[in-house]
């Protein structure tokens, strides 16, 4: 049998200062990576929840994203009636065009940031079927109207039900709150295609087209055949493709932070090597006495480790408590890829809760290993005239 | 190598290496102590008395030379298997009785049985055996820093007797301990030896011992340099030599 558990964890309280530094300097660098973590969980989640699985999203070839995109209005009318696209029952196709402009926005506490607004037709509600209208109603065609999304509220001036907003070269109504499942439409504008067409003066043209395919419709067919008929020449891909790629800023997010949090991770490595070197040392007759009564030199070892191990996770579990009230804080971020602003609300996940764990101890065990190792080695002769 | 004996020594050396000089520690000690006897080894610092307890208790490695305890030659014997046939062979005390502060008299006591097979009942009730054998059944639940000094080595002696050892080796036992506490606690490890038949060797400079032990032992240098029978009066079977 081991050592017992009590032995280490009485040892630590003990040695409480020295315990409390250790697990401070732990708890912290658990704390950031939570943060860190959740954040990039919220920003992934704001992205990929945006798309549903049966929509495709058409862009002209080689564009990655809306904003760079472009076609004219007879390849779009080429593309609204192939086969493979969902009708509704009224006859009405599946198939959301759309124009996405950046508008400049006075947030509450000061500044200005890039917002995407829009420009899309009713049937958008359709095509993007997790977006819904939770308060007011849809714009009215024509009626310089918006409505804009919950992520958006409590950031940005002018936002509320009836508000005028001022963006671009004119004024618009708020009518109504879109909410979208927590995905990236939260963080738009919508208002009426032609509206914005207008306002932002760049023609009759679109950006991209968003369609819903029909029950059993062989979307990679429809994909080739947007590629390879001549009168529609655009590339099409399914929307958890689309925002996969667009995912890219969480993952240099989480780059990021990983980089941060392994950098503080070694000073937490050292204080808590620091602090078990100490213990070591101060109870190296206690170590002569458990090896000369018959525990075996990995058990010692062991004993020191899971010491280590227990004061990191202890710590670990402060720094998630520490970290918790960040979940479901709203924030926005701006996105590089799409040159705007998205909103999302920070996320700690129960993967991250199990990572943050595992993060303290790898932390534990690296940083009680050589002093772990040092009590394994110690001649029980030695440990014992340590007195 | 007899088996007769409890401890077989056969021309034990033990260097240390101190930097670049060389201490001969034992040297070329042959002793034989038999089953059941409480004998002491004394001598002055320096004369190779903790040394010699450290070989019996395969704590420390013969440079050169033969160690058999219990009939079991040690002398080869690799860490781990040492560590094993400690747990199973013998019980130490220390002069500063080595409790572990952040236990109880009970869980200090306990601890030699945690690399036995013994059930948590079967553990508790050979450890409030031992308390009641030291007469400490009504502090199990105190820790060092709440005993005196006696209460401690009899605690220390509780756990050094737990788990039946063949061989209870004690140094300098009653060195940290008022002269009253020094007899209770020479007189309990008398007790052991006699109600349980225990073999005790006991490192010593305390000239009270040698109205307690069977035989004396005595150092000087490394080297063995004299056998007495102890003043309890037994005549000293045991042989010993020094080549």
């Amino acid at each position: 049998m081991a050592i017992p558990l009590k032995y280490n964890v009485r040892s630590l309280l003990v040695r409480r200062v020295s315990t409390a530094m250790t697990a401070g300097g732990i708890a912290l660098v658990v704390a950031v990576f939570v943060i860190v973590m959740a954040l990039v969980a919220g920003l992934n989640s704001a992205i990929a929840d945006t798309g549903s699985p049966d929509n495709l999203i058409v862009l002209r070839k080689g564009a990655t994203t809306e904003t760079v995109s472009g076609f004219q209005l007879d390849q779009f009318d080429a593309l609204k009636f192939l086969p493979q696209i969902r009708r509704e029952a009224d006859g009405e196709v599946d198939v959301s065009p759309e124009l996405p402009v950046q508008a400049l926005m006075d947030r509450i506490g000061g500044g200005r940031d890039n917002i995407v607004v829009r420009g899309v037709l009713p049937i958008a509600l359709k095509v993007h079927d997790k977006v819904h209208i939770i308060a007011g109603r849809m714009f009215a065609p024509s009626m310089n109207e918006v409505v804009v999304g919950k992520g958006l509220l409590g950031h940005y001036k002018d936002l509320s039900l009836g508000s005028m907003l001022h963006f671009g070269r004119g004024k618009w109504k708020v009518v109504g709150i879109l909410s979208s499942g927590g995905g990236s439409y939260e963080s738009e504008v919508w208002a009426d295609i032609h509206n914005v067409q207008d306002d932002a003066q760049r023609g009759k043209y679109y950006a991209a087209v968003r369609l819903k395919l029909a029950p059993g419709a062989d979307g990679a067919a429809l994909i080739r055949r947007l590629a390879d008929d001549p009168r529609i020449n655009l590339q099409g891909q399914t929307e958890p493709d689309y925002y996969r790629d667009q995912a890219v800023v969480a993952n240099q997010m989480r780059a990021l932070g990983m980089i941060v949090a392994v950098i503080m991770a070694v000073g937490a490595i050292f204080g808590a090597m620091n602090t078990m070197y100490a213990a070591v040392s101060a109870r190296t007759t206690e170590i002569g006495t458990l090896r000369a009564l018959g525990f075996a030199p990995g058990a010692v070892m062991s004993s020191f480790l899971l010491e280590s191990l227990v004061l990191s996770l202890a710590a670990g579990a402060i720094g998630i408590m520490l970290a918790m009230p960040i979940n479901g804080l709203s924030t926005t971020f701006g996105n590089f890829v799409s040159f705007s602003t998205l909103a999302f609300n920070f996320r700690v996940t129960f993967t991250i809760v199990i990572e943050a764990l595992l993060f303290a101890a790898v932390m534990g065990v690296v940083g009680g290993w050589l002093p772990a190792r040092q009590a394994m080695k110690m001649p029980v002769v030695d440990a014992l005239r340590s007195l | 190598m007899d088996e007769k004996y409890a401890i077989d020594l056969e021309h034990v050396v033990r260097i240390y290496k101190r930097d670049e000089f060389e201490v001969r520690a034992l040297d070329d000690v042959t002793i034989q102590i038999p089953a059941g006897r409480f004998v002491a080894i004394m001598g002055p610092s320096g004369s190779g008395k903790t040394t010699m307890l450290n070989l019996i208790a395969g704590i420390d490695h013969a440079t050169t030379g033969r160690v058999a305890v219990g009939g079991e030659e040690i002398t080869g014997m690799k860490e781990r298997d040492l560590a094993s046939w400690r747990a199973r062979h013998i019980g130490l005390v220390f002069q500063f009785y080595n409790l572990i502060p952040v236990l109880t008299a009970f869980e200090n006591v306990e601890l030699p049985l945690l690399l036995t097979r013994l059930s948590k009942a079967e553990r508790r009730s050979h450890v409030e055996t031992a308390l009641r054998v030291v007469n400490l059944a009504d502090r199990m639940d105190h820790y060092p820093r709440q005993l005196s000094g006696g209460q401690e080595q009899r605690v220390a002696i509780a756990r050094a007797i737990v788990a039946d050892p063949t061989i209870i080796v004690a140094d300098e036992p009653t060195g940290d301990l008022d002269a009253k506490s020094a007899e209770e606690i020479l007189g309990l490890l008398v007790d052991l030896n006699r109600q349980f038949h225990k073999t005790i060797v006991m490192v010593t400079h305390d000239p009270r011992a040698e109205r307690y032990v069977d035989t004396v032992y005595r150092l000087d240098k490394g080297l063995l340099v004299g056998t007495e029978p102890g003043r309890r009066g037994a005549p000293a079977e045991a042989a010993a030599t020094s080549a």
